[in-house]
């Protein structure tokens, strides 16, 4: 039989690795197996790769290298900043201010803090998923200690004003943490610059392995310890370094930024490639989030009348993976969260496949998709409750 | 969270999908939570139902179940379609849902009773507020 094709639009969901970084991978692997904090050469010889991964970090995002801590994963690093900020400056106040949108690191993190008698503000956005600004000036009070932003939305694509957010923080003396998962290789950020107190950083997000992550924390900026325990990573964070991934998400992060644009330039013409084909096969649809402020790898399409775990179960069939709004939405068969709070109708946020790309990702992998899609989507069509009548929805 | 062969199987073959012009009878109940919709329409002869079809608006599991819904419908008395359980439902899937998509068999069994409470007004000559015209 022959091989079924597989064709990957779940980016933002993981990415595979970039060749490269596997091979720095394996290298360290097979060659380095000390531990870093020991004091002979097999440590020293990890100590060593555990310092070139922080400075390629560093480098990547404009920080010092011992502003640079290793973490589990992206959401290890939104309790740390979020858990670790609002407690150290407790003495200065207990509010909190996010968005509606973030990730469930980020929201869940913030309950976890509302039960420990926090007061959490949660910022709305528009109906384009643009994080209301006038709302976070509000917002601010003598109590606010934390502003945590998303540099860009998960599942909409929409990238957020931060910059102005920055501002705004350092103004009211607040800290600004923004979780960048989504956004690190798509635009160039450097935290200097712009003036971010502390980001997030997760390693399979941007062609590097799974289990890695990063927090940078601004030199003097308050912020208690999550892992309690040895003296790792400048005693801020517990735990024998994972050097192997570090390593790779070392790699993986100096690729993605030496070739933002390179990568969007590729990633800005697959989009439209993509959005054409699709909107030539298909009527009734809707495409979600900003039309220019946006990440280009992202398209987020709200098929009128075909739910989405139906499209998503038939195009899995056929090799193609994709997914219904967040990969990360919990509960039972709610929707997403990010789509409800952009004032989308239950029925078109359930009925959403976001679609995501990669620098891998060609305009022949869209001609295999597009094709099928437009049959899968006529068929759960076929079966739906709800009719469509040319442009007209009727339930 | 994954669906079995079997469920997977009624998905991507659903039986007795469609509408009936002048059915005896039609059902529908929308999910308060995700908006889901499930409908059932049936043909009633002699008390039994001779036809029944399904259009659902939902999951690959919410379709699944109607269509296993309207199978267990076709041949059975009015009284005996109303005594459908959701394990009679779920048996034919395989004897399981995925955690969170275990309200799929519920829907589809009040969708089930819709019917039939549609039909039996019919029959006594009550139009029901929610019924639509196909």
């Amino acid at each position: 039989m022959e091989k079924q094709r597989v064709v990957y639009f779940d980016n933002a969901s993981t990415t595979p690795m970039s060749n490269e970084v596997y091979r720095e991978m394996i290298d360290a692997y097979g060659s380095v197996y000390g531990n870093p904090s020991s004091i002979y050469k097999a440590g020293r010889d990890a100590g060593e790769l555990l310092a070139k991964a922080r400075e390629r970090v560093a480098k990547a995002i404009g920080a010092k290298p011992s502003e640079i801590f290793f973490t589990s994963g992206g959401s290890e690093s939104n309790n740390w900043a979020i858990k670790g900020i609002a407690k150290a400056n407790r003495d200065k106040g207990n509010h909190i201010i996010t968005s509606a949108i973030e990730h469930p690191s980020v929201l869940e993190s913030c309950r976890a803090l509302e039960r420990e008698g926090f007061k959490v503000t949660y910022i709305p956005v528009d109906e384009m998923g643009v994080i209301k600004y006038s709302e976070i000036v509000k917002a601010i009070g003598p109590d606010t200690v934390l502003i945590s932003i998303m540099t860009a939305n998960n599942e909409v694509g929409t990238i957020q004003p931060i910059r102005a957010i920055a501002e705004l923080a350092k103004a009211n003396e607040v800290a600004f943490h923004t979780d960048a998962v989504g956004a690190i290789g798509a635009i160039d950020i450097n935290v200097k610059e712009i003036g971010i107190d502390s980001l997030s950083i997760s390693g399979h997000k941007i062609y590097g392995p799974k289990g890695v992550g990063v927090l940078y924390v601004r030199e003097g900026l308050k912020i208690q310890k999550l892992i309690d325990g040895g003296h790792q990573e400048n005693d801020m964070r517990a735990g024998t370094e994972n050097v192997p991934a570090i390593v790779g998400l070392g790699k993986a992060i100096e690729e993605v930024t030496e070739n933002i644009e390179e990568n969007n330039k590729h990633l800005r013409s697959i989009r439209k490639y993509f959005l054409k084909q699709v909107s030539t096969l298909i009527h009734n649809i809707s495409l979600n989030g900003h039309p220019t402020q946006r990440l280009q790898g992202n398209a987020s399409i709200s098929f009128e009348a075909a739910e989405g775990e139906a499209v998503t179960v038939m195009l899995d069939r056929e090799g193609i993976c994709v997914s219904t709004g967040s990969a990360c939405a919990t509960g039972l068969n709610a929707p997403s969260h990010v789509l409800m709070a952009m004032g989308k109708e239950v029925e078109d946020a359930i009925s959403t496949i976001r679609f995501t790309f990669s620098k891998y990702t060609t305009k022949e992998d869209i001609d295999y998709m597009a094709e099928r899609l437009r049959k899968i989507v006529k068929k759960v069509r076929s079966i739906s409750a709800i009719r469509i009548y040319k442009n007209k929805v009727e339930l | 969270m994954q669906y079995n062969e079997k469920v997977l199987n009624e998905f991507f073959n659903p039986q007795n999908v469609g509408v009936i012009k002048g059915a005896s009878g039609k059902g529908k109940i929308v999910s308060p939570t995700d908006r889901e919709i499930m409908k059932i329409y049936i043909t009633v002869e002699d008390d039994v139902v001779t036809n029944a079809m399904f259009q659902t608006f939902g999951c690959v599991g919410a379709i699944a179940c109607t269509s296993v819904a309207t199978r267990l419908m076709i041949g059975k008395t009015v009284d005996e379609a109303l005594n459908i359980t959701t394990d009679d439902i779920l048996s034919e899937l395989g004897g399981v849902l995925p955690e969170n998509k275990m309200h799929c068999v519920t829907l589809a069994e009040e969708t089930v009773k819709d019917a039939i409470a549609s039909y039996e007004s019919k029959k006594k000559g009550i139009k029901r507020a929610t019924e639509d015209d196909d």
